[in-house]
């Protein structure tokens, strides 16, 4: 009997691994122009991408506590053991509702053992979080032991992000507190989370596609050294040949074991808008 | 002729100098080596006399070294532009060697006057000849030749350095090649002479009715000269703006003008007039003049009030405070958005003075201070005000708009002084510029035939290109650039330019260059109808 792994939509990691580990998705929630989406469920980036020039009223909610019960309910039928690890608090109220669900779902399964780990980042580094929790589950780790491992990894794991503006998460409320709202042609805002503060931090501006790019790379090596093996995922948004610059630029870099390639989910474009980030740990 | 000077016979000739540079401003102001409607020459020299003669203003002490220290503070306060701040170091240097004087005889006068040439000389890390400086050095040589004579007297001395600086200016155009190329001569150079000539017309009581010399052979603005003022005691706004239309009549906007204010200029030809005035009610100026043409950059400052005031964009306590120097509703913006902590009004056609820099930097909640002057003749003044605070001071000297953007995408709140200033500075020459407005005469340079009212393009401050229209001279500018190495455009389009004309010049050049990202942005600046970045 293998611990579960849960988490929500934000870490946007492959299909093929979430087939492989068996890894369980509550989608975070959308209201476009009226219409409620699941985040990859009802909506997938394409799509998004096809509705966001007429976007002109949207938000973001947590996922309802049914949802969270309901899978709870269909995991415990073949495990005792549940780890979730869910996008940072200060980002999302994800966690803080799995806790009121799992409050709920105790009562009735006082045998269940549900651990829920906040990762104080989001995207592709919650991703390299999930992803070492969901190996050790699958070789047969203990439930203390995965979320040993996730409380090991928090810290080690990065992400840098270059994206149009900063209008976008200033209107739901993310944006950093020292960064300015600028939006001149082709200045791009760098945000992050590089020193496990669990908000987003301001990483500065650059210019132009490449510039900005190459200024990613700067940012990155100030905290992975280039000899260093280390594990990247490059997310894009409406531009995979942005993303490619991106992962070619920073395996060239680099020396990269292991490579992650992937759009960001609609949830996090809503968020963000257009933009290319990579996620790293060493 | 007077033997030696007193303290009140200064101030009678500091007061008699400001109002004789007063009458040749315009003129001053059009003799730049570029036929652009930006010299500031001569409105920077007066700004820094006015600012002198404000200090001595309160000095009831009557002797030589009371008022020469008054001037000397006053001049390096309110000192605006390169001219300006050169002039105040010529006055700095007089300070130095009168600071004991009671009364000033020919020889202590050269001896003051050979301080102020090496105190100027000193003052610059590069000094040019055929500017100022040679003026200033030919005039005390020839105040030091007089005073060796057995006759000699304070008014001789004067008159010979005088006669001096006057040969000295019309001798520039034969030490810098691009002043003869232009057909003028050195416009600081020739302030100085005119301060020198309204001392000593003073001295000789012979200035009444007369009018200042301008010594250049092609006028750049032709037009006849304006009346001496009969009320040079009027105060209220100096107002300047330029009208721009078709078949304008020099002649009829002066009649509708005279009786709306005093020192009254009007200058130009049929397609662009410039318009000086000393009035209380400039909209009512402007409004009256918008019936000639297109009233365009206007500068309106209170002859009251030396001081301009700032922008003060942030109010909290903050590590580092950027001080920007800008024009434009939509540059200012684009500053604040990147983070600037207070937006100094200026420009080509407005320097802040020293007192406006330092009033900025004395004012931010902030010990430690960048600044952007992002203009050539700001970056002078601002490294002076540097010099007169207590606080961290570091003048990045970015000398067009695109630089100081570049320097301030590096800014960054949260990190230290020492990283935003060695990211800055590393990254503000990233940006190159190209500047483009209507030529404001014809002249010949750098090869080119340029006719009046032509469009004339500026790389880099150099003016390097002329055409008919802004998207020709952009695109033969850009043709010449290693544009392949580039990979974004932005352009800033100004007051007399459209939204529509500079989509049309994206279009064309990304038609040319397809690799690049283009860009526009509403800068609203009033010297320049379309500012490139390319970077």
């Amino acid at each position: 009997m293998t611990v579960a792994i849960v988490t929500d939509t934000i870490p946007c990691i492959e299909q093929e691994l979430i087939d492989e580990f068996d890894i369980n998705l509550v989608p975070i929630h959308m209201v476009i122009n009226g219409k409620e989406y699941q985040d990859q469920i009802s909506l997938t980036p394409d799509e998004f991408w096809k509705l966001y020039p007429d976007m002109e009223d949207y938000s973001t909610s947590t996922p309802p506590i049914a949802e969270y019960l309901e899978i709870f309910e269909r995991l415990s039928k073949t495990t005792r053991d549940i780890a979730c690890i869910f996008v940072s608090k200060s980002l999302s109220a994800t966690a803080e509702v799995a806790m009121q669900a799992r409050q709920l779902f105790l009562k009735d399964h006082p045998d269940v053992n549900i651990a829920i780990i906040d990762s104080r980042t989001a995207a592709g580094a919650q991703a390299f979080i999930l992803l070492e929790m969901a190996r050790a589950a699958k070789a047969g780790k203990s439930l203390d032991e995965v979320t040993a491992i996730a409380n090991d990894m928090i810290p080690r794991v990065k992400y840098i992000t270059a994206l149009e503006g900063l209008k976008r998460l200033i209107k739901i409320g993310r944006a950093p507190k020292t960064a300015y709202i600028g939006e001149l042609f082709q200045v791009k805002p760098l945000i992050g989370q590089v020193n496990n503060t669990g908000v987003v931090e301001n990483l500065g501006r650059g210019r132009g596609t490449e510039k900005t790019m190459l200024k990613m790379a700067e940012l990155m090596e100030s905290y992975v050294d280039r000899t260093t093996p280390v594990h990247i995922t490059i997310h894009y948004t409406n531009s995979v040949e942005d993303g490619l610059k991106l992962k070619d630029l920073i395996t060239s870099r680099f020396n990269v074991v292991e490579t992650h390639f992937t759009p960001y989910s609609p949830v996090i474009c809503l968020a963000i808008g257009p933009s290319t980030s990579v996620a790293f740990y060493s | 002729m007077k033997a030696t000077f007193d303290g009140g016979t200064f101030k009678g000739m500091l007061a008699a100098s400001t109002d004789w540079l007063e009458k040749i401003v315009p003129d001053i102001n059009a003799l730049n080596v570029y036929p652009v409607p930006d010299g500031d020459t001569g409105t920077n020299m007066l700004m820094t006399m006015r600012a002198s003669l404000e200090s001595v203003a309160t000095d009831s002490n009557g002797s030589v070294s009371s008022f020469i220290s008054a001037v000397d503070k006053g001049a390096l306060m309110g000192a605006r532009g390169n001219s300006g701040v050169i002039l105040s170091q010529i006055f700095h240097g007089v300070a130095r060697t009168l600071k004991k004087a009671k009364v000033v005889d020919a020889h202590s006068l050269a001896q003051a006057l050979q301080s102020a040439a090496d105190t100027a000389y000193s003052a610059l890390s590069d000094p040019e000849e055929g500017t100022i400086l040679t003026v200033i050095r030919e005039a005390a040589t020839a105040a030091n030749k007089a005073a060796k004579s057995c006759d000699a007297t304070a008014t001789s001395v004067l008159a010979a350095a005088t006669d001096a600086a006057r040969t000295s200016v019309i001798n520039t155009p034969n030490l810098l090649p691009v002043l003869k190329e232009a057909g003028v001569v050195d416009a600081g150079g020739h302030g100085l002479f005119t301060i020198l000539e309204g001392a000593l017309l003073y001295i000789k009581e012979k200035s009444n009715g007369r009018a200042p010399e301008l010594l250049c052979n092609q006028k750049p603005l032709l037009a006849p000269k304006p009346e001496p003022s009969q009320d040079e005691d009027y105060y209220g706004f100096c107002t300047q703006f330029m009208i721009k239309g078709d078949n304008l009549s020099v002649k009829k906007i002066r009649s509708v003008l005279e009786n709306m204010g005093q020192s009254l200029i009007v200058v130009g030809d049929a397609s662009l007039v410039r318009v000086h005035i000393h009035c209380q009610n400039p909209e009512a100026i402007t409004h009256c003049a918008s019936s000639f043409g297109a009233v365009t950059d206007t500068n309106i400052c209170s002859m009251d009030e030396q001081h301009q005031d700032f922008l003060l964009m942030k109010k909290t306590s903050l590590t580092t405070a950027v001080i920007v120097v800008c024009n434009g509703a939509g540059l200012v913006n684009a500053f604040a958005d990147l983070g600037a902590t207070a937006i100094l009004p200026g420009g080509q056609t407005m320097n802040p003075s020293t007192m406006d820099i330092l009033n900025a930097i004395e004012r931010v909640d902030s010990d430690s201070i960048i600044i952007l002057p992002n203009n050539k003749n700001v970056v002078t003044t601002a490294r002076l005000a540097q010099t007169l605070t207590k606080k961290q001071v570091c003048v990045i000297p970015t000398k067009t708009i695109p630089q100081g953007i570049a320097a301030m995408i590096e800014f960054m709140a949260e990190a230290d002084y020492e990283t935003n200033v060695n990211q800055m500075a590393e990254n503000y020459h990233s940006a190159r510029s190209i500047e483009i407005t209507r030529s404001t005469r014809d002249a010949r340079i750098n090869g080119l035939e340029i006719c009046s009212g032509q469009i004339i393009a500026l790389l880099d401050g150099q003016l390097m290109a002329a055409g008919e229209s802004p998207v020709d001279v952009i695109l033969t500018l850009l043709e010449t650039l290693d544009i392949a190495e580039c990979s974004v455009v932005t352009i800033y389009y100004g007051k007399d330019a459209s939204e529509p004309e500079a989509t049309a010049i994206i279009e064309k050049i990304l038609t040319s260059w397809p690799h690049l990202s283009a860009g526009y942005e509403n800068g609203g600046q009033p010297e320049y109808m379309y500012i490139l970045s390319i970077e």
